[in-house]
């Protein structure tokens, strides 16, 4: 071999590693979940530990309440789209969760049917709600806020609250940390898609 | 030859490394359509999203006001809910979303209004019935001046863009 092609090809190669290094993101830590463990309960009503049951594994994580017929279904959709593109990429290995910011109205039988009406392919992915206090702990840790607002109380005089709250979908990595907060109802999914491949 | 076979490498490189930042393909445009003075008021599109009994679920469409009147929708009704009211999805702050009834939405002479998702719906409280993927759903919606309009809507989780062949 000449010295000259030694030399292209070394160069190469020194530029390839340092262009995949660049490619990972460099993500911050939004959120630290790494040492806690909140007792929460999926929609079958089996007891998960968050982020226990998921570290390992890249999870995807969607903020919701069931009442709400309009940003949640959207935000719901989009975590669909997501898993579907991955599915489709041949990405395995990433847990998708919702968690429900709404424990009275959302009891593991509402989140159960709140999936199965979207026909959601529930294989690696999983509701959680819980205690009302556990679940207010996990969210203001998360930085999710939901600030019951408004309110529609129906004929036989019943009051449905709706929530103002954040719309997020978020990255985390397998140790439990938060890495990138998204738009839960509007999503770039391309974004997230390239995210989850390059980590 | 070589020279350039490599820089057409590292610029593919680069290339993939920049990650896209298109805009999210639900965001909203802007209703500047304008509609034909035809002596009628239409309602196009209809949609209801899937639900199930005792939860909530959104109606969505377009209100092509083809008169010489300015109207104004001033409620809904339908029996597939206990309660039916107009309501809008609003932003909060910097990234908070929330959702509340309105009184009455105008639909001016000669222009199209959308009630679609993350803005106008008309909100069905506490469905009596699931709202399954093909189901229909029976809706009246109340003018001010065309009166009441009845519509059907198609159930189904997201409104999906018809393709251009
Ligand atoms: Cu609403």
């Amino acid at each position: 071999m000449r010295k000259k092609q030694l030399f292209l090809i070394s160069l190469f190669i020194l530029l390839i590693l340092v262009l995949i290094n660049q490619c990972r993101p460099d993500l911050p830590v939004e959120t630290d979940f790494s040492g806690d463990s909140f007792a929460l309960i999926d929609q079958d009503s089996n007891e998960v530990s968050f982020p226990g049951n998921f570290k390992g594994k890249l999870t995807v994580l969607g903020y919701i309440f069931t009442n709400c017929p309009d940003i949640c279904p959207l935000t719901t959709n989009n975590m669909r789209l997501v898993q579907e593109r991955l599915k489709k990429q041949d990405v395995q290995d990433i847990n998708f969760v919702t968690i429900s910011f709404d424990p009275d109205v959302d009891k593991p039988s509402v989140l159960k049917k709140f999936a199965e009406l979207r026909n959601l392919d529930l294989s690696n992915w999983i509701f959680l709600t819980g205690d009302k206090d556990v679940i207010k702990n996990l969210i203001k840790k998360a930085g999710v806020f939901a600030i019951p607002n408004d309110t529609s109380r129906t004929p036989a005089g019943e009051e449905i609250i709706y929530f103002v709250h954040t719309d997020r979908i978020s990255l985390m990595d397998g140790e439990g940390r938060v890495r990138k907060n998204y738009y839960g109802s509007k999503i770039n999914i391309d974004e997230i898609v390239d995210d989850i491949i390059k980590f | 030859m070589k020279k350039l076979f490599a820089i057409s490498l590292i610029i593919l490189l680069l290339a993939a490394c920049t990650s896209k930042q298109e805009p999210a393909s639900d965001e909203l445009k802007p209703d500047e359509a304008k509609v034909e003075i035809s002596g009628k008021l239409a309602i196009t599109d209809p949609w209801v999203r899937v639900g199930g009994r005792g939860m909530n679920t959104a109606l969505f469409f377009d209100v092509l006001n083809g008169t010489e009147f300015n109207d104004t929708l001033l409620s809904a009704e339908s029996d597939v809910a206990e309660l039916v009211e107009v309501h809008e999805t609003y932003m909060s702050g910097n990234d908070m979303m929330g959702m509340r009834q309105v009184e009455f939405v105008k639909i001016p002479a000669g222009s199209k209004v959308s009630f679609k998702p993350r803005d106008l719906h008309v909100m069905l409280i506490k469905l009596v019935e699931d709202i399954k993927i093909n189901d229909t759903v029976n809706v009246k919606l109340n003018f001010k001046e065309s009166g009441q309009v009845s519509i059907t809507a198609f159930a189904k989780e997201m409104n999906v863009k018809r393709m251009n062949h």
